[in-house]
C-alpha cells in the first residue's frame, strides 16, 4: 500500500488529445498513441504499491487510447524513499542495491496491469567501483521487458555517473525505439546512432537541474526529433531529486511538417509544465512519407565524416570512464 | 566553333575586372558612425532580394549598397547570402532574354535547347552546363566585386557562396571570404547541399575547414549544412568562433524553421552563428528569410539563443549584432567536451561507412543491454547481474 495519498490519485491529462497535422483524416492502422508524463517523485512501500499507483495513473491514458506511456527520468527513486532530510542521496540510493530487480518488477507489473508498452522512468544504480549509472527499460503490455538501457553521455548535474556504452533500438510492434536517459537527448551522436540503427521513435526519461527554461529543452529533443526525423517523447521529474532541483518538461515531438504551425510540437501549446500528462497520435506511415519527401538521412556527407572520423568517437584524453553494462 | 568563341569573347568583356573595379573606384566609402567596445565585434547579416541584372556592374552596385549599409553601422564583418551570384547568369549572351520571357529558371533553361540523358529538365540545357560555361566570368565578377568592397571600406566580408565549375567538371557551390586587404582568406564548398541543388546538378566537398582572423576563427556554410550537427562538429573541433552562414531557403518562412537550423546547431557546437538570407521571388523561385544572428542561450539578453533578427521577411535589410568572442571561449572551456566518445566512436564510425538505404536494424554480435524479449521473472531473492546474466 502505498504511504502516498497524491501518487494514488488518476492524473488527467490536462491536454486534449492533439494529434499529428491530418490525424482526424488519416485512416492508417499505423498510428500509436502514445503518452509523456511529467511528475514530481512520490513515495511507495513497496514495488507492488508502486506498480499499482503507476497503472492506476495511466488508466485514464489507456482509455483515451494511448497504447505507449513514458514516466519521467529518476522517477524510481520513488522506490528509495523516504529520503532522510541529512543523508547523501548517493547513500541513499547506494543502500538500495536491489533498485534494478524492483524497478524490472515495477515496470512490468505496471505495464501488464495497465496493458499498455511502458517506460518507467529511470533509476540510479550502484555501478561498478561505487560509480551510479542512469538504468532505464521498455517493458510490453504482458510486462515482458523489451529491452533496457544504460544512459551513455555525462551529466554535468551528476558527477562522477558511471557511463553505458551500448546504444540500441529496441524492437516494437510499432518498430525500434531508442531510448534516451540524462543527457543522452543532449548530445545529437545518439540519436543519429539510434535512428540510423532504424529507430523512429525516440524516448526521453529527463530529469533535468532547474533552471531548464523551454529554450534550453528545445536544444536537446525538440531539436535531435528535427534532424533526424523521427517522433519523440520526453517525460520530465520536477521537484527534488538526487540532491538537485528538477524541472523536467514533457513534450511529443514530430519533424514541422507535421505538426500544426511547423512547430514541432505535436501536442499544443508546446512543452507540458503541469503535474499529469500530454498525449498524441503518432501516425508512423505519414513520418515515413515526411522521410521519404525530404530524406536527410540520405544526404548525410559520410565521405566527409570519414575523413574526420576521430570527430565522430574516438574517445578524447581524459574523457570520462564507460561503464561496462557487466559491471552494473 | 566560332560561335562558342564568340560566346566566350563576349563574356569576357562583359566581366571584365577592369570593369568592375573602375566602377566601384568612383563610389565612396564613408566610415563607421559606431565606436567599437573592447573584446566585442559587430557583424552584418546582408538579407536580400535579388535582381534583374543588365550588367556585372549592376551586381557590384547591389553588393556595394548593403555592404555600405552594414558598414554605416560599424559592421566589421560583412556576409552575403547564398547563390549570391545567380543574378549574374544574366550576362551570358542571350540568357537575360530568355529567363525574362520564362517564368522560372527551369523553363528558361529547357527553352535554350535540347538537352541529353544528363540533362535535369527534360528538354534543355543543364543549369551545370551554363555554369561552367559563365564560370570564368562569374569568377571575374564576384572576385573583383567583394575583394574591391572589402578593401575599401576595410572589412571581412564572406561573400556568400557562387556556383563554380571545377576542373574535373563538377560544380561546386563555393562561399568565399575577403579580408580587409581585399585577399581572399578561405574558401568553402557546401558539403551538404539542398534539395534544389541537387536538382540542379551540383557536387558536393568532403572538405571542411576555418580560418583564422582578427576577428576570431571563422568557418563558411551553406544553410543546408544546419540541417545536420556534423559538420558544425567538425567547425567546433577546429575552434570556430563563428559559423558564417549564406542561406537561400525556399518556401515560406515560418518562426520554427530557423530553430531547427543554425539555431539549434549554435547551442549543440557553442559558435555563434550568423545567417544571411536571399529573400522574395526571382527565377521562378521563392525565397525566404530571415537573415539573424544567433548564439548559445547563455550569451543571448533575453536566453533564447537569439542576438538579432530581420524586421522585415523579404526587403533589403542588413542585420547586426555585437559578439564577444571571448564570452563564448570562456563558455565552451566550462562546457569542456560532453561526449561520451567512446561509446559515440562503437558506432558512428562504422554507420557512417555504410552504404545508402541505411539498415533498418543492424545486427550487433556484441553483448548490450538489449536482449530478445523474454517474460519477466518473479524477483530474485539476491541480487542479480543486470547484463551478462545466464
Amino acid at each position: 500500500m502505498s504511504r502516498s495519498t497524491k501518487c494514488a490519485k488518476i492524473e488527467q491529462s490536462r491536454f486534449a488529445p492533439i494529434a499529428n497535422r491530418g490525424e482526424e483524416a488519416s485512416t492508417s492502422a499505423n498510428v500509436v498513441r502514445a503518452a509523456a508524463l511529467r511528475l514530481g517523485l512520490d513515495t511507495f512501500a513497496d514495488e507492488t504499491a508502486m506498480a499499482r499507483a503507476m497503472a492506476g495513473r495511466l488508466q485514464a491514458l489507456v482509455q483515451e487510447g494511448v497504447r505507449l506511456a513514458v514516466y519521467p527520468g529518476l522517477y524510481g527513486l520513488s522506490l528509495a524513499g523516504p529520503w532522510p532530510p541529512d543523508m547523501p542521496w548517493q547513500q541513499i540510493v547506494r543502500g538500495h542495491r536491489h533498485l534494478v530487480e524492483a524497478m524490472r518488477m515495477v515496470g512490468s507489473r505496471a505495464a501488464r496491469t495497465a496493458r499498455v508498452y511502458l517506460v518507467p522512468g529511470s533509476v540510479l544504480l550502484p555501478g561498478a567501483e561505487g560509480r551510479l549509472v542512469e538504468w532505464t527499460a521498455l517493458f510490453g503490455p504482458d510486462g515482458t521487458l523489451l529491452g533496457e538501457q544504460i544512459a551513455t553521455q555525462p551529466d554535468p548535474t551528476l558527477a562522477d555517473k558511471g557511463l553505458g556504452r551500448t546504444i540500441a533500438p529496441i524492437d516494437t510492434p510499432f518498430g525500434p525505439v531508442g531510448l534516451l536517459a540524462g543527457a543522452d537527448a543532449d548530445v545529437p551522436d545518439v540519436a543519429r546512432i539510434l535512428t540510423l540503427q532504424g529507430a523512429r521513435l525516440l524516448v526521453a526519461v529527463r530529469a533535468p537541474a532547474a533552471p531548464y527554461a523551454s529554450m534550453r529543452a528545445m536544444a536537446g529533443m525538440w531539436q535531435v526529433v528535427q534532424q533526424t526525423q523521427t517522433f519523440g517523447l520526453e517525460s520530465g521529474l520536477v521537484g527534488m531529486a538526487a540532491g538537485a532541483v528538477r524541472d523536467g518538461k514533457a513534450g511529443i515531438f514530430a519533424p514541422g511538417e507535421m505538426t500544426p504551425g511547423d512547430s514541432g510540437f505535436l501536442a499544443r501549446p508546446g512543452y507540458f509544465v503541469g503535474h499529469g500528462a500530454v498525449t498524441a497520435a503518432l501516425d508512423l506511415d505519414a513520418l515515413e512519407a515526411v522521410r521519404a519527401r525530404r530524406p536527410l538521412a540520405r544526404h548525410l556527407n559520410a565521405a566527409l565524416y570519414r575523413r574526420n572520423a576521430p570527430a565522430f568517437g574516438v574517445a578524447p584524453a581524459g574523457a570520462a570512464r564507460t561503464e561496462d553494462a557487466s559491471d552494473v | 566553333m566560332f560561335e562558342e568563341a564568340s560566346l566566350r569573347l563576349a563574356l569576357w568583356w562583359r566581366s571584365r575586372s577592369s570593369g568592375v573595379t573602375s566602377h566601384l573606384a568612383r563610389r565612396s566609402y564613408p566610415r563607421s558612425r559606431w565606436t567599437p567596445s573592447v573584446g566585442l565585434i559587430r557583424i552584418g547579416a546582408v538579407q536580400m532580394r535579388p535582381r534583374s541584372l543588365e550588367s556585372a556592374r549592376q551586381f557590384a552596385d547591389h553588393a556595394y549598397e548593403m555592404t555600405r549599409l552594414a558598414v554605416r553601422e560599424g559592421a566589421e564583418l560583412v556576409v552575403f547570402p547564398d547563390h549570391v551570384t545567380l543574378p549574374l547568369l544574366s550576362i551570358v549572351p542571350g540568357l537575360a532574354t530568355t529567363l525574362a520571357e520564362h517564368a522560372s529558371l527551369d523553363e528558361a533553361l529547357a527553352a535554350l535547347g535540347p538537352g541529353d540523358e544528363h540533362t535535369s529538365s527534360e528538354s534543355g540545357v543543364d543549369l551545370t552546363d551554363v555554369v561552367a560555361l559563365a564560370t570564368p566570368a562569374i569568377r571575374r565578377v564576384y572576385a573583383a566585386t567583394f575583394s574591391t568592397l572589402a578593401r575599401r571600406f576595410g572589412v571581412h566580408i564572406a561573400a556568400g557562396s557562387a556556383m563554380l565549375a571545377e576542373r574535373d567538371g563538377r560544380v561546386l557551390a563555393v562561399c568565399h571570404l575577403f579580408g580587409p586587404q581585399g585577399r581572399l582568406l578561405m574558401e568553402q564548398a557546401k558539403t551538404h547541399l539542398s534539395p534544389l541543388e541537387r536538382r540542379w546538378g551540383l557536387a558536393t566537398s568532403d572538405r571542411l575547414t576555418v580560418a583564422s582572423t582578427p576577428l576570431g576563427r571563422l568557418a563558411l556554410a551553406g544553410s543546408m549544412e544546419a540541417s545536420y550537427f556534423e559538420p558544425f562538429r567538425l567547425m567546433a573541433l577546429q575552434g570556430a568562433d563563428i559559423a558564417l552562414v549564406s542561406a537561400a531557403d525556399i518556401g515560406p518562412p515560418t518562426p520554427w524553421r530557423p530553430m531547427r537550423g543554425l539555431w539549434a546547431r549554435c547551442q549543440e557546437a557553442g559558435v555563434f552563428g550568423v545567417q544571411s538570407a536571399l529573400v522574395g521571388d526571382a527565377f521562378g523561385l521563392e525565397f525566404a528569410g530571415p537573415a539573424a544572428v544567433y548564439a548559445p542561450i547563455e550569451l543571448t539578453p533575453r536566453g533564447d539563443g537569439v542576438l538579432a533578427v530581420a524586421e522585415q521577411g523579404d526587403a533589403d535589410e542588413v542585420v547586426l549584432a555585437d559578439l564577444d568572442i571571448g564570452a563564448l571561449r570562456r563558455l565552451r572551456h566550462d562546457r569542456g567536451d560532453r561526449r561520451n566518445a567512446e561509446a559515440i566512436g562503437r558506432y558512428l564510425p562504422d554507420l557512417y561507412a555504410r552504404p545508402w538505404p541505411w539498415p533498418e536494424v543492424l545486427a550487433t554480435a556484441e553483448p548490450h543491454l538489449h536482449r530478445p524479449a523474454t517474460p519477466i521473472p518473479p524477483p530474485p531473492d539476491a541480487p542479480a547481474p543486470m547484463d551478462g546474466e545466464a
